[in-house]
């Protein structure tokens, strides 16, 4: 990816990800100095039809200001009929994904990380 | 060139240097500061971040001078300024001196002797050595061996912002008739002060239009206003100024404003700035202003505006009206705030007053904030604005400017106010510092007073809505499609 087009913090968050999640991680320039980023390999919630997918974000350009949300999911990963609470199907982006609406309430800028949110929202799904 | 260098530092700074460096001894002693800094071509603002305060055994009798700091000290805050990514500047006494200060022949010689291996140890960061008086500083910056700048002047931030240099300044300035009446309180050095200040107000609308037309009257010398909106019909209630053939024509409010000044007094500066404080090149032009007024109502605003006060020691006052409603439509509270944050207190982010949820619903784009709206959201909720209300707010931020800039703010102007007009009532909140917050707190991850190295949350400046493409997967997110056959998406 070419830094020059995201921000110090945003390259930071993804070299955080590409360490814990090696060859997994794959992201592209959201154009406004933020990424997209797609984490591979994924589990996925027992009893789904895939039992790993992808798991999707937007790392925004004023991050670490704000905490990662929501995080988004491919819809065939997901079984047909009623989710959890938490997940909703919409279309993003010109794909039907499931929303992930996991928010973190208590967020603190510079001390909480990037790392962390995504593993929160990878353990969410491991628990289902 | 000339080279012209300014530091910066906080109210509380400066007390503890003044009482660390003039004691009853009467002898010499000394400190260090390791600063951020904002260098552009032929003007360096140095920002104090971390002060230490030298014992007399590190600042000992010198072979070269009277004292000298001991090896040891600089190599141990040069490698912790090498470290933080910060420059180096050594403070000390000149016992006695008042208003008048001057760097002695021992001090210039010992700054060759050193500075130029100091700037190797900080990495090449600004390196600089002043002598103080009391209320007088002069001061050499080394940026590069070869280029070597005078201390322009020092400068104080807090509830009654000081600025001197090697001398006093003259008293020559924007006075005369027109200022008679202001003059009596605030006398002919104040008006002059004034008459120095680049004040930037973000948000011309009902606050900032009210500021932008008391900085004209006040003799402010210059106005740098950035909004990025139109006139429209609904403005005319409270946008001084502007006339219904600004709301036919779609006139920006920067133009609005220009005019404003125009009529009041065509002697002062006025820059537009068409554009929003969230874009990165926007952002950029108010890193050196000396003053920044918010009436802009946006969280990502308040969060950009914020971290600018804090990284370049700027000082900021942020005005707002609220009404709160219950649910059966009636008014349950109306508020107006005045927020003052003269680095490093009265932060916005530890105020609470910058919402993550709402900064997090303004980054969305469009499609993403009606998918997140499922549980119901207040994003079509148009809050009422009146001028009176507008007026409290902007009255009470410029009498922080005023009164802090011409030396006659006490103990207390810098409290965040609240007024509730329904009942009269003032209240004054005391913000609680986090000691982790990321904008103002002294923790290494903060961007406190790192001016340049403070990574602004700001968006890049050639992605603007609504002009920007739209984000689209491209190959590596081409994978995702729609379900062939599957059940239509539920919202």
């Amino acid at each position: 990816m070419n830094t020059t087009v995201i921000t110090l913090d945003v390259a930071q968050a993804l070299a955080e990800l590409r360490e814990a999640f090696p060859n997994r991680v794959t992201s592209e320039p959201d154009d406004l100095g933020g990424a997209l980023v797609t984490i591979a390999g994924v589990s996925m919630p027992a009893g789904w039809p895939l039992t790993h997918s992808e798991l999707m974000f937007v790392i925004p350009f004023n991050f670490p200001a704000i905490p990662l949300y929501p995080y988004y999911i491919p819809a065939e990963a997901a079984p047909e009929g009623e989710l959890p609470n938490a997940l909703q199907r919409i279309d993003w982006r010109g794909a039907a994904v499931l929303q992930l609406s996991l928010r973190h309430t208590a967020w603190r800028p510079g001390v909480d990380t990037v790392l962390g949110s995504v593993l929160q929202a990878i353990d969410w799904l491991r628990c289902g | 060139m000339r080279l012209r260098t300014t530091l910066r530092l906080t109210a509380g700074q400066i007390a503890d240097v003044r009482e660390h460096l003039f004691r009853e001894d009467h002898d010499e002693h000394a400190a260090i500061l390791l600063v951020g800094s904002r260098v552009r071509p032929g003007r360096t603002t140095l920002l104090a971040r971390e002060l230490h305060l030298l014992s007399d055994d590190e600042f000992p009798p010198g072979e070269h001078g009277y004292r000298q700091i001991a090896p040891q000290v600089l190599a141990r805050l040069g490698n912790r300024a090498f470290t933080e990514r910060l420059g180096l500047i050594s403070l000390h006494s000149h016992p006695g001196a008042d208003r008048d200060v001057c760097l002695s022949g021992d001090d210039l010689a010992g700054h060759r002797r050193v500075f130029g291996h100091l700037l190797d140890i900080v990495g090449g960061r600004p390196v600089g050595g002043l002598a103080l008086g009391q209320r007088a500083a002069d001061g050499e910056i080394w940026l590069k061996p070869e280029v070597i700048s005078r201390l322009e002047k020092l400068e104080v931030v807090g509830e009654r912002m000081e600025s001197f240099g090697a001398r006093p300044a003259g008293q020559l300035g924007r006075a005369g008739g027109r200022y008679d009446r202001q003059i009596q309180l605030f006398g002919t050095k104040g008006q002059r002060l004034l008459g120095g200040l680049r004040v930037a107000v973000v948000g011309l609308g009902g606050g900032g239009s009210l500021l932008v037309e008391q900085l004209a009257h006040l003799g402010v010398g210059e106005i740098i206003a950035v909004d990025f909106d139109t006139v429209a019909e609904h403005n005319l209630s409270r946008i001084v100024g502007a006339t219904a053939r600004d709301a036919r024509r779609h006139t920006k409010k920067v133009q609005v404003s220009r005019r404003l000044v125009r009529r009041i007094d065509p002697s002062v500066r006025f820059t537009t700035v068409d554009g929003d404080v969230v874009d990165a090149d926007v952002a950029a032009q108010l890193t050196d202003v000396d003053w920044i007024l918010l009436a802009s109502d946006t969280h990502s605003s308040r969060l950009v505006v914020n971290a600018i006060a804090q990284a370049y020691l700027i000082p900021t006052v942020q005005i707002g009206a609220k009404v709160d409603g219950r649910a059966d439509g009636t008014i349950e509270q109306i508020y107006c705030a005045v927020r003052p944050v003269l680095a490093p207190e009265g932060c916005l982010y530890c105020a609470g007053v910058i919402d993550q949820q709402a900064l997090q619903r303004e980054t969305a784009t469009e499609e993403e904030r009606v998918a997140q709206d499922y549980l119901g959201g207040d994003s079509g909720v148009v809050d009422p604005s009146v001028i009176t209300l507008n007026a409290v707010g902007a009255a009470g931020a410029m009498n922080v400017l005023l009164l802090s800039a011409v030396g006659l703010g006490q103990s207390g102007l810098g409290a965040h106010q609240l007024h509730t007009p329904a009942d009269g009532a003032w209240l004054k909140l005391q913000v609680e510092r986090d000691p982790a917050c990321l904008w103002c707190s002294a923790a290494s991850h903060s961007r406190f007073a790192r001016g340049d190295d403070a990574s602004l949350p700001v968006r890049r400046s050639d992605a603007r809505r609504p002009h920007a493409r739209p984000w689209r997967f491209r190959p590596a997110w081409g994978r995702l499609r729609r379900p062939r056959g599957g059940p239509s998406p539920a919202k």
